[in-house]
């Protein structure tokens, strides 16, 4: 497989443009289309960091409205929100120092003035972009109690996906094949 | 200072290496296209996703065909999805790397090369021994100092109870001389064990009894007669 090939394959389902909103009969959004991407990791522990003293039922809904805040990229191919917006909002209020919002604070500011439909409808658009990556990705799909781990996970009972990690002979040991010279 | 193996088996050189050195085992794992190397570390695995994110961070690295990425940004750009399920395959990698290592302890510390390392660990201290490991004791570390311990305690046990036993003339001669004497004059029990008398005294018993029973029938003319209080 070439690089071109191997990129493409790599970011396969990383994004993806719907219209979740289909089967919302008489709303105006109705044939809305939204396009969210995959958030990496790093992303995913600073949304923890920031739930991470709420109690269970706060940060589960904190959670999908920050996914939201940073995995929308646009709406009907406009942008969610742009630096522009977020200045005039300062502006507009007389935000100076340390009080002004950033891009992500002002995103978070009007979703969570979105109604509970809304933010549980695309957080399960987000939940679809997961579930497809994996099973184009690894053609298998992660334990349920994985898919809202963010904190406190009990990882005991997880079965692994691959079928590689049963044959323990995968396992290089060091030394086993270029180890320390024998004294003898 | 480096450690000299004596000729070990795969799973002691594993020990050895881990417990002295700092090398411990790694394994390729693949998920779809991607190929990952993690490494086994003995610190425990901790709870919550921003702890785990840094954990794994110096532990992971990613293999292609131009090179090998690590670091803990290469780590935090994984897509999460991907890296829970790296997570789930490290998670079970960790817990039989572990188990194997702890298990194979007890056999070690019998090998030549872990008493050396241990006398030394007493007479010099660890941080000469293990000088590169900032988190002495890890947990097989402490598994190995138990055991060698227990191993020296039996050891001292062992020691004194020879000590004891070869003193015992000296110490009280009486006694010894008693306690010898007494050994000698136990005798078994040899009419318990002898089968064939022990059925020739029964059958003379039983005999004896018999011949009581005959001698105390009364004869039928004669009357019983009952003697009452007011008599």
């Amino acid at each position: 497989m070439s690089m071109i090939e191997r990129i493409g394959a790599l970011t396969l389902g990383l994004e993806k443009t719907s219209t979740p909103f289909e089967s919302w009969a008489g709303s105006p959004i109705k044939t809305w289309s939204v396009t969210v991407r995959m958030l990496n990791i790093g992303e995913l522990a600073d949304i923890s960091r920031l739930t991470f003293n709420m109690g269970a039922m706060e940060a589960a809904y904190y959670n999908k409205i920050y996914i939201l805040a940073k995995s929308i990229v646009n709406i009907q191919g406009n942008s969610v929100a742009t630096q522009e917006d977020v200045d005039a909002y300062n502006k507009e209020h007389n935000l100076s120092g340390m009080q002004q919002v950033d891009l992500f604070g002002y995103k978070v500011l009007f979703i969570r003035k979105w109604t509970e439909a809304l933010v549980n409808r695309l957080a399960y658009e987000y939940d679809l972009l997961q579930d497809e990556y994996l099973s184009q990705h690894l053609g298998s799909s992660l334990p349920d109690e994985l898919r809202a781990a963010v904190s406190g996970v009990d990882f005991s009972a997880v079965t692994p996906l691959s079928q590689n990690t049963e044959d323990s002979d995968d396992i290089t040991a060091p030394g086993t094949v270029e180890g320390p010279p024998s004294s003898s | 200072m480096t450690l000299q193996p004596q000729e070990l088996s795969k799973d002691l050189l594993q020990v050895h290496n881990a417990i002295t050195n700092n090398q411990y085992p790694t394994k390729e794992i693949a998920l779809g296209f991607t190929r990952f190397v993690v490494s086994f570390t003995p610190q425990p695995i901790p709870s919550t996703l921003v702890e785990i994110v840094d954990f794994l961070a110096p532990l992971v690295k990613i293999k292609s065909d131009v090179g090998i990425y690590e670091g803990k940004d290469v780590v935090n750009s994984i897509p999460s999805p991907l890296f829970m399920a790296l997570l789930v395959e490290y998670l079970s990698f960790h817990k039989t790397v572990l188990n194997d290592l702890r298990d194979a302890v007890g056999k070690y510390i019998e090998t030549p090369g872990s008493k050396n390392v241990w006398a030394l660990l007493k007479q010099i201290g660890p941080s000469r021994v293990f000088p590169n490991n900032p988190n002495f004791p890890d947990v097989l570390q402490r598994d190995w100092i138990l055991w060698n311990l227990n191993n020296d305690k039996k050891e001292l046990y062992e020691l004194i109870h020879t000590v004891i036993e070869n003193l015992h003339p000296w110490l009280n001669p009486e006694l010894y001389n008693k306690i010898k004497e007494k050994e000698e004059n136990t005798r078994s029990n040899w009419m318990y064990d002898d089968d064939e008398l022990d059925a020739k005294l029964q059958k003379q018993a039983n005999e004896m009894l018999n011949a009581k029973k005959e001698t105390t029938v009364l004869p039928d003319d004669m009357d019983i007669i009952e003697i009452g209080e007011n008599v």
